[in-house]
């Protein structure tokens, strides 16, 4: 950020780009130095505007204009600027209150055992800490239906009202990246402030929330994967932090932590400046408990003035419904919420295996009983063609990238399957007409820019229909299934369902299918293409999907004899209770992956990476000839709080394991101390949580003052490995340590893994000679 | 050689240049400040024709990206008064036009290399204000998805710097690569030298190619 001697300089440049953030388009700000501060003109909606800026390294930044002086944030917040305040009365008007029940969530602590609070009050406690050493970056994640856009909404909501009754000083802007065609970050934002009809620009919102008065809450990150591509995606909200400059916050969610660990390993690297500051804070959105259930039922009941009796049978009924197998699902507030619903009007509604599935045909029967009707009370539409119609629309928000068609779009395929269905001409008009109140979707706004927009009223009602079009795609022996993987990332829950339709309809021969769906996965995924990275992703959560519905699911499955699984990736998720025998694994990257309760036996292993796999060596089972050391790059062992990447223990885990690798002594690339490789493995994970370190973090104090750490320090920094960095935060400057590689790359470096650096190579190659010096001077004494 | 067989397209579009002439019919800038409305008419314009220009030079088209180049990130990182115009109408934009999947977007970085946003695109401080790295941007990336040979890619642009850019993705790729050219545009001093390359110039109203 700056020096001490560059103080002014920084604070001259930052107020001409804060205030260039409001000015009229293209009009420059001036600002020149006064005696203790800076004068900046500008103009503003064509008014020329005026202040003086009082700078002090004590009391901050103050500014006076029109007579008043007032601190620098509340200045940019006021009303003649960003206008907070109308912002905080639009978010209130864009989210009524509505049926709220507090919602549990965990935040992991860097050591110690995670906090549970309520998932609301947790969030608000993580805003409102100091933070004075860089940028945070909240990351919230929970399975789909689990409730996180329920909380992140509820939160928003929360901190307008605060902000208009003064009772904070923090808006938080809530940014849906999930039901748009949005390529990047800075799409998301603006289209957002064009809804909220202020007049801000989304390039305010980087000053706003470097002032640490807005919060982009933005919901759905990996949403924005597919559309313009990993690394894009990726950098989008990698420049977006670039642009707070180490200050202030960022609220992110995620279906899955599989995203969130993948950028923060990015995060750094794809930094345009490299001056970035971050540091992270996960938290994980939890599934209700019974006593969630219990509130959220007797709100409902209260709501619609149900008798205590009314309510405790409903009560019952709905326990019903879970029993059997169908806990878990209980929840899941979607699953919950749609079953009182549906039960209250339909006290016969009985769901089968499949909750999901039941809920669906429960709507899909009412839809087409009730309001599908031509002018004699017929129905308009079979269930079939209305199932058709909802798979062609999820097909379609998929093939475009979307989670929202604009009418046109919508109409598009209305048609379309009124006219291939043969329908006489009023029903297609009356079924075009309807779409937008069907059951399952929801209208957008009304604005100019996405009128008449419909989109699925739940992520998993279009998880559902999507399942079943892609369903259809593999069924159809001419499609190219390329082409649908190449979209954006399947969520797990698509791939599930796929994998369990697909699973279903077969009986003999069934393996010779598995082998034929695995081989078609293969193939999409060996061909390079501009999509490859996804294809090759999307490909391998369908195979382990696949490898689960065939292993029958649980955790102690019937076991795969003799398959061939290639050309993909495992990206997160969990292999489950697979057990592969005598099966061959070529060019297979296996990420993050949790093996677990995986057994592969007897099976061979030809150009497989195992990207940091989490393993139980007292369960799983690696017995693939062939692996390659050097291409297992750090394992998550149970009972293991840190992720290994010593090679001579990655070998003993994988020996244990069953794995067919060298001794751990022969194991090693390079002979380094194990004290020394301790202190670097000490600080990548130190990189996991922030990005510089500092070097007076409590938790780092066992690593810097140990009498090892100065050789270390020195050869990280020659090596441009590290870079140190004094700044200064809001007390004294402190002294920062940048990663300028990434960490896996850092640790694999040490036995020349696949992902070899040579600067990380000589790093270690350095360490290793220093060391061995140092050693037979001391022997020598 | 093109290796996919899914028919999917790039249109790396020298925006300023070419927006006001595909939308409006007017030549090149015309000194009046455009308004969010004037930006969304002529984006939505300009990515239709483009568009329809493609869907008609690679029949068979499925998707096309169509990405914008223009001064869009001033001297200090800021994004230019002009990407915060075009930055909102793309979202309308995104989606099925004359049966092809449309996906625009702003380039505010190189295809090589998506995680480095080039500042001063655009200098604001210069006077008068004038675009950098701009066309040298584009025609890099001409040559480097043309290389990959993963794509259809059109150049559109009326601005004779990008000829050497063009003649080299040709030379790439020489049966995926055309430049696509304003109809007011006359015939270039190079065009017959290009035509005898194989390089396909097409006008970007339909029934007028060189």
């Amino acid at each position: 950020m700056f020096d001490a001697g560059g103080f002014a300089d920084y604070w001259k440049g930052r107020i001409e780009r804060d205030l260039t953030s409001f000015g009229d388009p293209g009009a420059l700000v001036d600002v020149r130095p006064t005696g203790r501060g800076f004068r900046a003109v500008w103009t503003m909606q064509g008014e020329k505007r005026e202040a003086l800026f009082s700078v002090s390294r004590d009391q901050g930044v103050s500014v006076t204009t029109a007579g008043r002086t007032v601190p620098y944030g509340s200045f940019v917040a006021g009303p003649d600027m960003a206008d907070l305040q109308r912002l905080a009365r639009m978010i209130l008007q864009a989210m009524p209150r509505g049926l709220f029940v507090e919602t549990r969530a965990e935040r992991s602590a860097a050591d110690g055992d995670p906090t549970t609070s309520s998932a609301v009050e947790l969030l608000a406690e993580l805003l409102d800490e100091a933070n004075d050493v860089a940028t945070r970056v909240v990351m919230v994640t929970a399975d789909a239906g689990a409730g996180k856009t329920y909380v992140l909404k509820e939160l928003a909501r929360r901190y307008a009202d605060d902000y208009l009754h003064g009772r904070t000083r923090r808006l938080l802007l809530y940014v849906n990246a999930q039901g748009r065609s949005l390529a990047r970050l800075n799409e998301a934002l603006a289209t957002e402030l064009q809804d909220l009809k202020v007049g801000l620009t989304y390039h305010s919102v980087a000053t706003l929330a470097r002032l640490g008065v807005l919060v982009p809450v933005i919901d759905g990150f990996d949403e924005l994967l597919g559309v313009s591509g990993y690394d894009d995606a990726f950098s989008s909200l990698a420049g977006f932090l670039d642009q707070l400059e180490g200050e202030g916050q960022l609220l992110a969610s995620a279906r899955s932590v599989y995203y969130e660990e993948e950028f923060l390993a990015r995060a750094g690297r794809v930094s345009a400046t490299g001056d970035q500051r971050w540091a992270h804070v996960p938290v994980r959105v939890l599934e209700w408990s019974e006593d969630d259930r219990r509130r959220y039922l007797d709100q409902w009941a209260a709501a619609r003035g149900l008798t205590d009796e009314a309510s405790e049978q409903l009560g019952r009924r709905v326990r019903t419904i879970f029993d059997d197998g169908r806990e878990e699902l209980a929840k899941k507030p979607l699953f919950y919420a749609r079953v009182v619903e549906l039960l209250r009007k339909n006290p016969e509604f009985s769901a089968g295996g499949d909750l999901l599935h039941a809920l669906v045909r429960e709507y899909l029967s009412r839809e087409r009983k009730e309001k599908l009707l031509d002018r004699q009370s017929g129905s308009l539409l079979t269930e079939e063609q209305f199932e058709r119609l909802m798979c062609e629309l999820a097909q379609e928000m998929w093939n475009q990238e979307t989670r929202e068609l604009d009418s046109r779009s919508v109409r598009e395929v209305a048609e379309f399957v009124v006219e291939s269905e043969d329908l006489p001409e009023a029903a297609k008009q009356s079924v075009v007409e309807r779409m937008p109140a069907l059951a399952f979707l929801a209208q957008s706004g009304d604005d100019s820019l996405r009128s008449g927009g419909i989109s699925f009223e739940h992520e998993l009602f279009f998880f559902y229909f999507l399942a079943r079009s892609i369903v259809s795609e593999f069924n159809s022996t001419s499609a190219d299934v390329r082409i649908v993987l190449s979209r954006s990332a399947l969520p797990d829950d698509v791939a599930e369902r796929v994998a369990a339709q697909l699973n279903a309809r077969d009986g003999a021969g069934a393996r010779d299918r598995l082998q034929k769906r695995l081989d078609r996965l293969a193939d999409a995924g060996s061909k390079e293409w501009r999509r490859t990275i996804q294809v090759r992703e999307n490909a391998g959560l369908l195979v382990m999907a696949l490898l689960r519905a065939h292993a029958g699911g649980g955790e102690d499955g019937r076991e795969i004899d003799g398959c061939t699984v290639r050309s993909v990736v495992f990206p997160g998720g969990r292999l489950g209770g697979v057990t592969l025998k005598r099966c061959s694994l070529v060019d297979v990257e296996i990420r993050r992956t949790d093996l677990t309760a995986a057994r592969f036996l007897e099976c061979t292993a030809r150009d497989v990476l195992l990207f940091e796999p989490r393993v139980a060596p007292d369960a799983t089972r690696l017995e693939l000839e062939g692996l390659d050391l050097s291409h297992v790059i750090g394992l998550r062992v149970t009972g293991i709080p840190e992720t290994v990447y010593d090679p001579a223990t990655v070998a003993a885990k994988l020996k244990e394991c069953g794995a067919p690798t060298p001794d751990a002594d022969d194991a090693v690339g390079s002979r380094v101390p194990s004290a020394h490789v301790d202190l670097v493995a000490g600080l990548v994970r130190a990189y996991r949580r922030a990005n510089p370190v500092c070097t007076e973090d409590p938790a780092l104090a066992g690593l810097l003052d140990d009498p090892a750490w100065a050789v270390v320090e020195r050869l990280l920094i020659e090596h441009e490995i590290v870079t140190k960095e004094h700044r200064p935060t809001s007390g004294r400057p402190k002294t920062f340590l940048r990663r300028r590689v990434r960490s896996e790359q850092l640790m694999s470096g040490r036995n020349g893994g696949v992902n070899g650096v040579p600067r990380v190579r000589s790093f270690w190659r350095a360490l290793e000679s220093e060391t061995a010096a140092a050693g037979e001077r001391s022997s020598r004494l | 050689m093109l290796q996919d067989e899914g028919m999917h397209g790039l249109a790396l579009v020298d925006y300023d240049n070419m927006c006001e002439a595909c939308a409006t019919g007017r030549r090149g800038r015309s000194g009046r400040r455009r308004t969010r409305a004037d930006v969304e008419r002529d984006t939505a314009g300009l990515v239709d024709v483009v568009t329809r220009r493609f869907n008609t030079a690679f029949p068979g088209l499925r998707e096309l990206d169509v990405r914008l180049y223009g001064g869009w990130t001033d001297e200090c990182g800021v994004p230019s008064p002009a990407a915060c115009l075009v930055l909102q109408a793309l979202p309308a934009l995104r989606g099925r036009r004359h049966g092809v999947i449309v996906r625009p977007s702003l380039a505010t970085a190189m295809v090589q290399f998506p995680d480095v946003h080039l500042r001063g695109t655009v200098r604001l401080r210069a006077k008068p204000k004038r675009q950098k790295m701009v066309d040298g941007m584009l025609g890099c990336d001409a040559i480097f998805v043309a290389a990959e040979g993963l794509t259809r890619v059109g150049v559109v642009t009326d601005d004779d710097d990008l000829v050497p850019a063009l003649l080299a993705a040709h030379a790439a790729n020489d049966t995926c690569t055309i430049w696509v050219r304003s109809w007011r545009t006359r015939e270039g001093l190079n065009d017959r030298r290009l035509a005898d390359r194989g390089l396909r110039i097409l006008r970007i109203q339909e029934g007028n190619d060189v």
